[in-house]
C-alpha cells in the first residue's frame, strides 16, 4: 500500500466518524400509514421529520441510536414548511449545534443521514446551491434555499444534513422535481416553537377561492372564483367575480403571493385590496382572520 | 357454468335479479342474502363464482373481504362516487341501478371471464382528464378530499373525517394527485389554490 492510499483511509475513517456521531441525533419514524423515514431529534423528548412523508397521525413509533420502537404522538404539522414535530419519551440527548445560515456555501461538503431497521443511512454530498430566502409552494417562509447534490433515499427524508464540523445544517427533503432541499435549522426552530406553544400551525384566512387572470392589456389580478360565505372576504362585502388587483396598494398577481400573505402575523390586520368589479375600481377593506383549526 | 349467488336487502329485487338471470344458459343461481351478516356467510362458504351485490351492503365490507379470487363482486347501485369507491374496494364489475336485463347478463358473463366492467359514463371520473385541459373536474368526493388535504390532514384523518375507509381516502388522494398533475400532496394543494379550487 502507497503513502497515498493511507491518506484516503483517513479521510474515509473521519467521514465514517462524522456519521456516527450524527446518527446521535437521528431516528427512523414508522407509522401505520405511509413508509418508514427518519427524524431528528430536536430537543429532549421532541422529535422533527418530514410532514409531507409522514402518512399517519397515530401509531408512530421511533427508533434511535439507544432505544427502539418508542410510541411517539404528533403534536402538530407545519406543510408550509413541511416539518412534522413529534413527541416521544426519548433519553435527554443534547440538540445538536446548528450550522450558521451564514456560512453555507455552495461546494461545501455536507453528509445526509437518516436511520433505518439496520441503522444509521448516510449520504455524502455537496451544497448545490445556498440561496436567499424563499416562500414554499404553500405560502411557508424558508430562510435559505439549500439545495443540495446529493442522493437521498427515501428512507432517509426527514433525516439531518450536517456539514463537516458535525453541526446541523437543517432537514433533508424531497422538493419539487425531487430536487433533495434542506429546511434549515433556523427556519425548523421557529416552525417547532409555534406548534409547541399552540399545537398547531395558525394560519391567515381570507375565506375565497382564487384565480390569477389577465384584465386589460398590462393589468393582472386574481378574480375571486369562490367566496365562504360568513368568512372575511365575504363580511368585507366581495363578490364572487371581484378582481382584487392590490393589496395594501402593492400589485397582486400570483395566487402564491397571496398564501404568502396569509401567514401567522397576518391574523387579525386589516388589509386595504383594490378590486375591479364589473370594470368599476373599488376598494374594500378586510380584517384576515385565522384559519378554521383542522 | 357461472354459479351467481345475490345479495340484495328487498325480496323483490333479488326475485327480479334471479328472473334476469335464472333463465340465461351457462348461468346458475346459487345462495341468497338479504343482509350484512348473510353476505358474510356467502364470502365464507365460497361455492360461487361471483356475487352480485347491492353496494349499500357492500358498503361496509372491508378491503381484503372483497379482493380474494373467488367469489367476484359485481356491485349494482352504485352512483358515480360509489363506483369510485366499489372499484377501490375491490369490486370487478359496476353496474347502475335499473340496468335492464341483458346489460346484467353481459356484465356477469363478462366478469367471469376477467374483464372488468364499468358503465360508459363512469370512464372520465375514472381517467385523467384531457391533457392540457386547464381545469380538472373533481368529483364532489374528490374536492372534499382536496379541501381537507388543505387543512394538512394524513390520509387516516382524511378517511376519519369524510367517514371513508382508509384505502378509499388513499385512492381519492391519488386521484387528486393525478388529475392535478402533481407529485407530491404540497403540489397539489398549490396547484389547486392556483385555479381556484382551495378556500385560502
Amino acid at each position: 500500500m502507497s503513502a497515498t492510499s493511507g491518506g484516503i483511509a483517513a479521510l474515509s475513517e473521519e467521514f465514517a466518524a462524522l456519521a456516527a456521531r450524527g446518527a446521535e441525533h437521528v431516528v427512523a419514524v414508522e407509522g401505520g400509514g405511509g413508509w418508514p423515514t427518519s427524524g431528528i431529534l430536536w430537543r429532549p423528548g421532541v422529535i422533527v421529520t418530514a410532514a409531507e412523508a409522514l402518512g399517519t397521525d397515530a401509531g408512530i413509533r421511533v427508533s434511535g441510536a439507544r432505544f427502539e420502537q418508542v410510541p411517539a404522538t404528533l403534536v402538530g404539522r407545519d406543510p408550509s414548511i413541511d416539518v412534522a414535530v413529534l413527541r416521544a419519551e426519548t433519553e435527554g440527548e443534547d440538540a445538536a449545534t446548528p450550522a450558521p445560515p451564514a456560512e453555507l456555501r455552495a461546494g461545501a461538503l455536507v453528509m445526509a443521514l437518516g436511520r433505518e431497521h439496520g441503522g444509521p443511512v448516510a449520504g455524502l454530498g455537496s451544497v448545490a446551491l445556498a440561496g436567499p430566502a424563499w416562500q414554499s409552494m404553500r405560502g411557508g417562509t424558508i430562510d435559505r434555499l439549500i439545495r443540495l447534490d446529493l442522493s437521498l433515499g427515501r428512507r432517509a427524508e426527514g433525516g439531518a444534513v450536517f456539514d463537516m464540523r458535525g453541526r446541523l445544517v437543517g432537514m433533508a427533503v424531497f422538493g419539487p422535481r425531487r430536487r433533495v432541499l434542506a429546511i434549515p435549522a433556523s427556519t425548523i426552530e421557529q416552525g417547532v416553537a409555534q406548534v409547541l406553544a399552540h399545537g398547531r400551525v395558525v394560519r391567515g384566512y381570507l375565506g375565497a377561492a382564487l384565480q390569477a387572470v389577465r384584465l386589460e392589456a398590462e393589468q393582472g389580478g386574481l378574480l375571486v372564483v369562490g367566496l365562504d360565505r360568513g368568512g372575511p372576504a365575504s363580511q368585507a362585502g366581495l363578490l364572487v367575480g371581484d378582481a382584487i388587483v392590490t393589496w395594501n396598494d402593492r400589485p397582486l398577481l400570483r395566487v402564491r403571493e397571496v398564501m404568502h400573505l396569509l401567514g401567522r402575523e397576518s391574523v387579525g390586520t386589516a388589509a386595504a385590496l383594490g378590486l375591479v368589479r364589473g370594470g368599476a375600481a373599488l376598494r374594500l377593506e378586510v380584517v384576515i382572520g385565522e384559519r378554521p383549526a383542522a | 357454468m357461472i354459479s351467481v349467488a345475490i345479495a340484495a336487502a328487498r325480496k323483490e329485487v333479488r326475485a327480479g335479479l334471479a328472473a334476469s338471470l335464472g333463465a340465461e344458459p351457462g348461468i346458475a343461481l346459487g345462495a341468497e342474502a338479504a343482509d350484512g351478516p348473510g353476505l358474510s356467510r356467502l364470502f365464507a362458504a365460497g361455492g360461487v363464482d361471483l356475487v352480485l351485490a347491492e353496494w349499500a351492503l357492500l358498503a361496509g365490507f372491508s378491503p381484503p373481504a372483497l379482493r380474494g379470487a373467488r367469489p367476484l363482486v359485481l356491485a349494482f347501485g352504485c352512483d358515480a362516487e360509489t363506483a369510485i369507491e366499489a372499484f377501490a374496494a375491490g369490486a370487478r364489475a359496476v353496474v347502475p341501478a335499473g340496468a335492464p336485463a341483458a346489460e346484467l347478463v353481459a356484465a356477469v358473463r363478462a366478469a367471469a371471464c376477467g374483464l372488468a366492467v364499468v358503465p360508459a359514463p363512469l370512464l372520465a371520473t375514472l381517467f385523467d382528464a384531457e391533457p392540457g385541459d386547464p381545469a380538472p373536474v373533481l368529483t364532489g368526493r374528490e374536492q372534499e378530499v382536496l379541501a381537507a388535504m388543505a387543512d394538512g390532514l394524513s390520509n387516516k384523518m382524511i378517511a376519519r373525517r369524510l367517514g371513508i375507509s382508509f384505502h378509499t381516502a388513499k385512492f381519492h388522494v391519488a386521484a387528486v394527485l393525478q388529475k392535478l398533475g402533481a407529485e407530491s400532496r404540497t403540489e397539489a394543494v398549490a396547484k389547486a389554490a392556483r385555479q381556484g379550487l382551495v378556500m385560502l
